[in-house]
């Protein structure tokens, strides 16, 4: 007995150490979460507009092509749930907030919860390093190492930064990620998927449970919520069908009724063209740079 | 994490004696089973209550026939209460539709109910008691204690394997010493379980999730994939299960019979049944098949009992319709094999004296391929999706690109030829300590790299085993 309590000790021991190391280091590599819950610790009380979303707002809305002192606290594939905890949790700090940009997406509105979809790594960030304690301290969640290929990636691009220079954060200092201009990515397979994967979609209560918090956050705060959907490109666009794109439209519509709120549907209204993005969705930083002045003058119009 | 050590610990240094550790081990079972849901905890002890007291009027009963009342009460009120968690909704539905096509408008409540986990494991494991002492082929226990532990023994409690009273009960019966060989090959067996769960099933189930979803906008060759990866998703999540079950079992000093003998090596359908979910199998044959006259009464009857095992078997997996044809579609399987007198052939391992014979090979493939058809019935939500599926495969088997479930798929090949080199063992890992393995640093190195691979394919969103759910 003596012997096998031994053995399992001896074996399970340079694991564990292997693993406490491992989740240290990964810890102590920059990223953007623990920047932009910094930054907003820090700046909350300068901030007069902020913006949330996902990846298409996190690459398409440039704070320094706005009016006034504007953040941008969108993440790739955070949804709703985030952004609402994300506005709440800076809420004591807030002195000069006006404006929350929310974005209404299919990726946010149709889409069940992240660990439901296979981007669990994105939950583990919100809840290590901006403290979202949906998920216990004991769980997976708590750890970057669980998710060993999400961190092979990471200390990959640490590397490559530290050799060849350039951003690691992979956003500027406002919290905007500029993208370049090469275009990226198939023409239509992608589509193609995202067509099948929407054909089924309905609306995911849990996210709209999220949307009213927000929309309740704001109206008491006296602060104006713009509901935006951004452009995406025709080929992408006309893969989707009604239904999805009505589902995503109805939810904007319907929430611009309540005061203090506004819809702009920018599918329906940019200048964006095909060559604007580097792949379907997102565009490329000259376009965002553009993108972010046409928002920014539209949010002048009261 | 902690569970598992923490129990043995306690188990081996703490509760020495046989009363103690028993009464331990279900404590043990129980809190491991309130952890998903503490009222379900008292079903639990309610089923087991329910057979440890049938099985003790049995013994003070002298008369047949109030003998046969007193196991058919227990009987009842286990499948009552199996039926009300598992099977209400789906008969009120499809009772309801009936009435509807025959015109009337029927009104039935459905209702909001949590099926609990494992409960068609535990309910057949006390079953299986209660109607062994009713055929007198064991001896009512008055060991609460060891009762208890036999029903609730948590490794094995909410995903098999069935065991039987004759062989379990025994065993908590009688004094436990620990055995480092054991133990340590009991380790090994649930290493293998973890990397064929997190490795293979986990990689094979996102695949699999997509594709299913997606049918409609997938090429057949896609589709096609996905039940070849379908298929070892649930052999690879199963059969990890059972290893991890008997695994830890061993840790404890108790054996627990093989679930799985390399089922896809199998050369007929036959063989298929006696190397899949085996004790399940098991169970069916001695306290369905056989009392039913089994294939006694000539042929007839041999192929109506036969198709009432696999119409339950697969009822016993879930309220759906396409469960039932899964039931359905093997038990005609298992018909032909008997018509053509293919059922009993093949009872050595596959390929044990070097060469296969072509014939087999050909029964093989073709027997896996009969498989994998009866799996797109089970992995499908309702019947309309299972045709939907198979008629897009066939109307769109162009050969195109296949763009989900590269990664599955070369875990999979990799389990294939990992099985067939160690289809004689137990269990993978059972090594046989030569060449390398001689020494310690080599077995180290393999468990080690293996512990890192588990690691590396861990995913937070991780998928709870299949067989939970049933």
């Amino acid at each position: 007995m003596k012997r096998f309590v031994k053995d399992i000790a001896w074996f399970v021991l340079p694991v564990v150490f292997l693993l406490l190391v491992g989740e240290l280091y990964m810890r102590s590599i920059p990223n953007i979460y623990r920047y932009k819950d910094d930054w907003m610790q820090e700046h909350a009380g300068e901030v007069e507009t902020l913006v949330l979303g996902n990846s298409h707002t996190f690459d398409g809305i440039s704070p320094s092509q706005m009016t006034g002192r504007v953040f941008n606290l969108a993440m790739p594939n955070q949804m709703l749930e985030h952004d609402y905890f994300l506005l709440t949790r800076y809420a004591d700090g807030y002195k000069r907030l006006k404006r929350v940009i929310a974005l209404v997406d299919e990726c946010n509105i149709l889409l069940p919860e992240l660990e439901s979809l296979g981007f669990g790594d994105r939950s583990t960030y919100y809840r290590i390093y901006m403290g979202h304690d949906k998920h216990s301290r004991w769980s997976l969640y708590n750890f970057e190492i669980s998710n060993l290929k999400t961190c092979y990636r990471k200390v990959a691009r640490w590397w490559k930064t530290k050799r060849e220079g350039g951003n690691l954060l992979g956003c500027d200092s406002l919290g905007f990620s500029p993208q370049g201009e090469q275009r990226r990515g198939g023409e239509g397979m992608d589509a193609q998927f995202m067509k099948g994967r929407w054909r089924k979609a309905s609306v995911v209560n849990r996210n709209v449970s999220y949307l009213v918090k927000i929309v309740k956050f704001c109206q008491e705060r006296g602060v104006e919520l713009v509901l935006i959907t951004m452009p995406y490109r025709d080929y992408y666009y006309n893969q989707l069908d009604n239904n999805t794109r009505l589902l995503v439209r109805n939810i904007g519509f319907k929430y611009s009724q309540r005061p203090g709120v506004r819809y702009i549907d920018f599918q329906a209204i940019s200048h964006m063209t095909d060559s604007d993005y580097i792949d379907n969705s997102h565009l490329k930083t000259s376009a965002a740079m553009r993108f972010s002045h046409e928002l920014d003058s539209l949010l002048q119009v009261k | 994490m902690l569970f598992l050590p923490v129990v043995f610990g306690l188990y081996w240094y703490v509760f020495k004696k046989l009363r103690d550790q028993n009464w331990f081990l279900a404590a043990a079972s129980v809190l491991f089973y309130a952890c998903w849901d503490w009222r379900f905890s008292l079903l639990l002890v309610f089923t087991t209550l329910c057979s440890y007291g049938t099985g003790l009027a049995l013994e003070r009963l002298v008369t047949r026939r109030k003998r046969m009342w007193m196991s058919a009460a227990n009987i009842v009120v286990n499948l009552l209460i199996l039926a009300f968690f598992k099977y209400y909704n789906f008969f009120a539905d499809s009772f309801a539709d009936l009435l509807r096509l025959m015109g009337f408008l029927p009104d039935f409540p459905t209702l909001q109910i949590v099926l609990p986990v494992g409960i068609s494991f535990y309910t057949f494991q006390a079953l299986s008691y209660s109607i062994d002492v009713y055929r007198r082929k064991v001896k009512a226990t008055h060991d609460l204690a060891s009762f208890m532990a036999y029903v609730t023994f948590f490794p094995q409690l909410v995903a098999g394997p069935i065991e039987r009273a004759t062989t379990l009960l025994p065993q908590m019966q009688k004094a436990r010493s620990f055995d480092y060989e054991n133990a340590a090959d009991g380790c090994r067996q649930m290493l293998w379980g973890f990397v064929k769960k997190i490795v293979v099933a986990d990689n094979c189930a996102v695949a699999v999730d997509m594709i299913w979803g997606n049918y409609a906008s997938m090429g057949g060759v896609q589709l096609l994939l996905g039940a070849f990866l379908f298929s070892f998703q649930i052999y690879a999540d199963f059969s990890a299960y059972s290893d991890i079950a008997q695994g830890c079992a061993r840790l404890f000093g108790i054996n627990l019979k093989a679930n799985f003998a390399y089922p896809y090596f199998s050369r007929n359908i036959g063989e298929f049944w006696r190397r899949w979910h085996m004790s399940l199998m098991r169970w069916f044959r001695s306290y369905v098949y056989i009392p039913l006259g089994g294939n006694r009464d000539g042929l007839n009857k041999t192929l109506r009992n036969i198709m009432i095992v696999f119409l339950l078997s697969g009822l016993w997996h879930g309220a759906n319709w396409t469960f039932l044809v899964w039931g359905a579609y093997h038990g005609l399987l298992m018909c032909i094999a008997l018509l053509a007198g293919w059922d009993r052939r093949y009872n050595s391992v596959v390929g044990a004296g070097g060469w296969l014979k072509t014939s087999e090979l050909y029964g093989m493939f073709l027997t896996f391929i009969l498989v994998v058809f009866g799996w797109i019935f089970f992995r499908s939500s309702s019947l309309a999706e299972a045709e939907g599926f198979l008629s897009h495969m066939i109307s769109h088997i162009n050969i195109t690109t296949i763009t989900v479930g590269h990664r599955a798929a070369m875990y999979s090949f990799l389990l294939v030829v990992i099985d067939w080199t160690c289809r004689r063992r137990e269990h993978v890992l059972q090594l046989n300590f030569g060449g390398l393995f001689q020494y310690r640093w080599g077995r180290w190195v393999l468990y080690y790299g293996l512990v890192f691979l588990i690691i590396y394919e861990l995913h937070q969103s991780q998928q709870a085993f299949i067989y939970f759910q049933f």
